[in-house]
């Protein structure tokens, strides 16, 4: 279950930053890329990149 | 046809797990994309994030104020009954001018008596009044402002301190016995930006565009890179705000280039200097999620176009969007966005330093 999620959470944070990095390039001033409530989903988001990269890798093997 | 008995069985093909149509995926990724963000909006402009920007420096007293010689006619309580006899003008005596513009603007003042109405209040230390005007599909308030002293013309950190959190406008300005208030610079909204609030600095770190209001009086503002801080530390800064853009020229012509991105019409508010004593504070309304006010709000050009009209030798954007909003007499006149703010502007007419110096020998 968690190997099909996975991507899916990969692609919905990715596109999530993707609107927060347009948004900054508007808005410096709001600061949606420096504060902690950034930086800890971003965190969370590259162990989760290395994790879904690690899956791909183990499966490619196999193959 | 018969079946052939002796034929092997056929293979079992295994079963197909039935997939999620790619529609309802997509849908479902989506879904998950407005929640995340909505998330983070709520942690990023709603939910106060205290502790997370605490600063390390402690905060330094740039400046002090000179306390000014209170004319005796203004204070005969506090002479003994003798001497308030004696006191009895037998001719009409020449008026004493107190404070750093008392003689400058004395038909601004009144000789100790409080005049208010629903939109002036002038007294012997200020003079305030608010306009709210209408026109081109645009409202917004303005905040004519004399002052007599400087130490009238305060900032009011939420919760009474730096990185204090955040408040509603009407509640901090009514805590801080503001006469009228408008929304600051959101410092606490980032970890970086000069702040220096009734002459103490608590954070030296630069930001964008920086607006100065020197102790005698004089506002100027300036480029981050024509920011020279041991310069601004010497000169003895009453305030310093870090948001911008600065909007007019040094000749009090308006700009037409401007240091941000945010140019489109917005809510606004901001901060104008004619000359020392006299301001303009502006609250300019606009809609903004999803709420209808009334007003498109105006563009940057607009703003610095106004302030250039209105005399203004200069003029600073402060924090807009959502987080504006102007007080009078403790209570909210504009538009309710419903986000709570950690500064104001305010204007007072109580004499806060006289007060904390009759304070400190009680508690000491």
């Amino acid at each position: 279950m968690f190997k099909k999620i996975l991507p899916h959470i990969c692609i919905d944070t990715a596109v999530i930053f993707l609107v927060l990095w347009v948004l900054d390039r508007f808005n410096e001033a709001m600061h949606f890329l420096s504060r902690d409530v950034f930086k800890i989903p971003f965190l969370i988001f590259l162990i989760l990149v290395i994790a879904e990269s690690v899956i791909l890798i183990l499966y490619q093997r196999k193959e | 046809m018969m079946e052939n008995e002796n034929a092997a069985p056929a293979r079992e093909r295994p079963k197909k797990k039935k997939q999620m149509s790619v529609g309802r995926m997509i849908f479902y990724d989506l879904l998950a994309i407005a929640v995340g963000l909505n998330v983070f909006a709520l942690f990023h402009h709603v939910l106060p994030h205290y502790g997370l920007l605490v600063e390390k420096s402690e905060p330094v007293a740039l400046v002090t104020l000179a306390p000014q010689p209170t004319p005796a006619t203004l204070l005969p309580e506090e002479l003994p009954p003798e001497e308030q006899q004696e006191e009895q003008p037998a001719v009409e005596e020449e008026p004493v001018y107190t404070g750093m513009w008392g003689e400058k603007f004395a038909d601004k003042f009144t000789d100790g008596e409080i005049i208010q109405t629903e939109n002036t209040y002038q007294s012997a230390n200020v003079n305030v009044t608010v306009t709210r005007v209408e026109e081109n599909s645009v409202i917004y308030y303005l905040a004519d402002v004399y002052v007599r002293d400087l130490k009238y013309l305060r900032s009011g950190f939420a919760n009474g301190k730096f990185n204090g959190g955040f408040q509603m406008i009407d509640k901090l300005a009514a805590e801080t016995n503001a006469i009228v208030a408008i929304s600051g610079d959101h410092y606490a909204g980032r970890g970086e930006g000069i702040v220096v609030r009734d002459g103490v600095l608590y954070r030296e770190t630069r930001f964008q565009d920086v607006c100065v209001l020197l102790s005698d009086g004089t506002m100027v503002t300036m480029t981050n890179k024509e920011l020279n801080l041991d310069d601004l530390k010497a000169a003895s800064p009453w305030q310093v705000w870090s948001f911008g853009p600065e909007l007019l020229d040094d000749e009090g012509k308006a700009l037409t280039r401007f240091n941000s991105t945010v140019l489109p019409a917005n809510p606004r508010s901001a901060i104008g200097y004619v000359e020392p004593g006299h301001y303009y504070l502006l609250e300019v309304e606009g809609s903004r999620g999803g709420a209808w006010s009334g007003s498109r709000g105006m563009t940057m050009q607009q703003l610095a176009d106004l302030f250039e009209s209105l005399g203004c030798q200069s003029a600073y954007n402060l924090d807009g969007g959502r987080s504006v909003g102007m007080t009078w007499m403790g209570e909210r006149i504009s538009f309710l966005y419903g986000r709570s703010i950690p500064d104001i502007i305010y204007i007072t007419d109580t004499d806060l330093d006289a007060e904390a110096e009759t304070e400190a020998p009680e508690e000491g």
